[in-house]
């Protein structure tokens, strides 16, 4: 008997560590004042997951916010790596099972912020509710609007990007300077190319094919599956016909960027890219690329497009996100974050709005040297499409140019 | 008596459950989210995704690839084993060579993906090697060996994985089988070495091996980290092949994921069935 006891024993300290305090439902988190959110938020504990595929990002949030935080709020951040699909599916399943969440913030952008709000799975909106909220460029369509998708406040802008091609100077004398001279280019410098087959792919590719369109314009609003099918199908016919020139014969494709950077790194291809138009700047400095190593945008234009920050329906401390998120949208992290030795993420603020001294701090940071200025890309910048070209240009990519046998 | 026993009892079906109970929980989890009945954004019953797979050959090549891969790389390593046992018993017997075949079991397959990445690449060590040599002119100048169309580099970390292991389990078999006895026996009656390799110690070794065998050759087909690391998006070994289309951008694509899991599951536990079934009627 005494046997059987210790047996379940384990068991019931099992059950009753299953007893969590019923979650306050979201209507009655977002009811609070601002006041009351920093109350609740103060000294919790925030858990957030991020892609950590950069050195220098994690190195911005591990050195500069987490402190920032702990010291300010003393919130504990704690970061994981989790992004795409997988994040969608691990905040489903958990919506699934009726259980709080592990994970209170997201950085995300527009395909998973659809997913996201396909299953229900952000806290919102939000983002009217913070201070620094005033401070936002929400005017600028580049932010307030995610691949076609008004935020409406579910998500808060973090970070601004376009973009570009990076190349080595010291191999490559003139790069192609328009799309259209790109398929000429490759077949007359073979081994120097190829698509990673994933995000910052995706978005080459759907600048590509809104290229060949000559018209951006159609690819605003919900997805066109004649618009799609017509230039998707342009898109592989000169995607094809330069395959044999892209490295390795365009008989395999990096599956993943930073496979790609260390390809170009090496040597071995003379062109990568990064949807931070800033990127190569941070990249150079670290020793990563070559000092050789420049970025441009090819004409008449590449997707820009902001990435955000949103709160898990289920997420444990809330508050404790909303005082998070406040601060990585403030003047100070916004401005260290935009330095390129730090990450050099465009900013989300609108400058007209700070006060003249935070003003002048933004327009004096130190210059781009290996990227182009923001200025020179006025004008060059095409609006995200529905998160649907994605999807549908990823599945298209495998069907239509991995899959089938080359020429 | 009856309490001495009741605990062993829970205990075993306990272990029932977590050994076959929870696999085939999901694998009835994953038959229904093919099937549309449960998942994120599961809409109801529908055999859409099952009637795709008429037209949608990636899983299938990607079944024969690792057919490929794993037929390959265990051959190699058998044979490989097999030589070194048959062919150089007193190598074998002198230190440090028993010693050198522990060593690569204690590396992990991602470890060794890693390092033949490095080795074997355009932009690896022996290339470099090469380069400063002046036997080839640049990266283009080295033979493709990682990421290729025939999974080479998969094939060459599979058989350094295999390879030391199945001559450590050949070995050992040669010593409990009393194999040296029989040689011995067999030469006095009149036999060459090479017909007691053949008609005795081989298929001795291979009787005895083959469950093990079976084994190897299951676990290389479900293989992951290294055709992860050395292998190419297409064709794809499997377990690359259904995380990858786990991983699509689309929640929508998930019950397509669920479909190949639960047939390669499927797949796989019909082939254990049939080829143990195999070594079963050949066995001693």
């Amino acid at each position: 008997m005494k046997k059987i006891l210790l047996l379940f024993l384990p068991t019931l300290a099992l059950l009753a560590g299953c007893q969590a305090d019923q979650p306050r439902t979201p209507q009655q988190t977002l009811a609070q004042t601002w006041p009351q959110i920093e109350a609740r938020g103060k000294s919790q504990p925030v858990s957030m997951l991020m892609w950590m595929g950069d050195p220098l990002i994690n190195k911005y949030m591990s050195t500069y916010v987490k402190p920032e935080l702990k010291r300010r709020y003393g919130i504990d951040l704690q970061i994981s790596a989790g992004q795409g699909a997988g994040l969608a599916q691990t905040l489903a399943a958990e919506q699934q099972a009726g259980q709080p969440s592990q994970v209170d913030m997201v950085w995300i952008n527009g395909e998973t912020f659809y997913q996201l709000r396909q299953v229900d799975a952000l806290l919102g909106p939000f983002v009217g509710k913070l201070p620094n909220a005033r401070l936002l460029d929400l005017q600028n369509p580049f932010i307030n609007t995610d691949f076609q998708q008004p935020i409406a406040g579910m998500e808060c802008p973090w970070g601004n990007v376009q973009f570009t091609f990076i190349y080595d100077s010291a191999r490559v004398a003139r790069p192609p300077r328009t799309w259209a001279e790109l398929p000429a280019y490759v077949r007359a410098h073979p081994g120097q190319f190829t698509i990673p087959n994933e995000f910052t792919g995706m978005t080459l590719l759907k600048s590509w094919m809104i290229a060949l369109s000559g018209d951006p314009k159609l690819f605003q609003g919900k997805f066109n599956e004649a618009v799609y099918k017509k230039w998707s199908g342009e898109l592989w016919k000169q995607v094809n016909a330069s395959r044999p020139y892209f490295w390795k014969q365009g008989q395999t494709f990096p599956e993943q960027l930073a496979p790609l950077h260390q390809l170009f790194a090496n040597g071995e291809v003379a062109f990568t890219f990064s949807n931070n138009d800033a990127e190569v700047d941070n990249k150079v400095n670290q020793g990563v690329f070559p000092a050789t190593a420049r970025a441009y945008v090819p004409l008449p234009g590449t997707i820009r497009n902001s990435h955000y920050l949103g709160i898990v329906r289920g997420a444990q401390h809330p508050e404790a996100a909303m005082l998070a998120i406040n601060f990585l949208i403030s003047p100070a992290a916004q401005l260290k974050k935009m330095d390129p030795n730090v990450w050099g993420d465009h900013t989300v603020l609108n400058l007209a709005a700070l006060p003249p001294a935070e003003r002048r701090q933004f327009e004096q940071l130190p210059s781009r040297r290996y990227a182009p200025r923001r200025a020179a890309l006025e004008g060059l910048a095409v609006m995200e499409p529905d998160p649907e070209y994605m999807t549908r240009l990823f599945k298209d990519f495998r069907t239509y140019v991995i899959e089938a046998p080359a020429h | 008596m009856l309490s001495k026993r009741l605990p062993t009892r829970l205990l075993l079906g306990l272990y029932a459950l977590l050994v076959a109970g929870l696999p085939l929980a999901g694998l009835g989890y994953a038959l229904l989210g093919s099937l549309g009945i449960v998942g994120p954004l599961a809409t109801g019953f529908t055999a859409r995704h099952w009637q795709v797979l008429g037209t949608d050959a990636g899983l299938l090549k990607a079944a024969l690839f690792s057919l490929w891969i794993a037929g390959v790389s265990l051959a190699l390593a058998v044979g490989l084993a097999l030589a070194l046992v048959l062919g150089a018993q007193a190598t074998l017997r002198r230190r440090p060579f028993p010693t050198l075949l522990y060593v690569p079991l204690l590396m992990p397959s991602l470890v060794l993906g890693f390092y033949l990445f490095q080795l074997l690449s355009r932009a690896g060590w022996l290339s470099r090697l090469s380069f400063g040599l002046r036997l080839t002119r640049g990266v283009e100048g080295f033979p493709e060996l990682v990421q290729d169309a025939a999974g080479a580099g998969i094939i060459l970390a599979h058989v350094l994985l295999l390879f030391p292991f199945l001559t450590l389990l050949f070995q050992a078999i040669y010593q409990e089988s009393r194999l040296p006895d029989y040689a011995q026996l067999a030469q006095t009656l009149g036999a060459s070495l090479g017909q007691f390799r053949w008609r005795v110690a081989l298929p001795v070794l291979l009787r005895r091996a083959a469950p093990t065998v079976l084994l190897s050759f299951i676990a290389t087909l479900g293989a992951y980290d290294i055709p992860l690391l050395l292998g190419r998006p297409y064709p794809q070994m499997l377990s690359v092949y259904i995380a990858t289309r786990l991983q699509r951008f689309d929640l929508r694509e998930l019950p397509a994921a669920y479909l190949a899991g639960f047939l390669v599951a499927v797949g796989l536990l019909a082939l254990i069935l049939v080829l143990t079934r195999l070594t079963r009627r050949h066995a001693l």
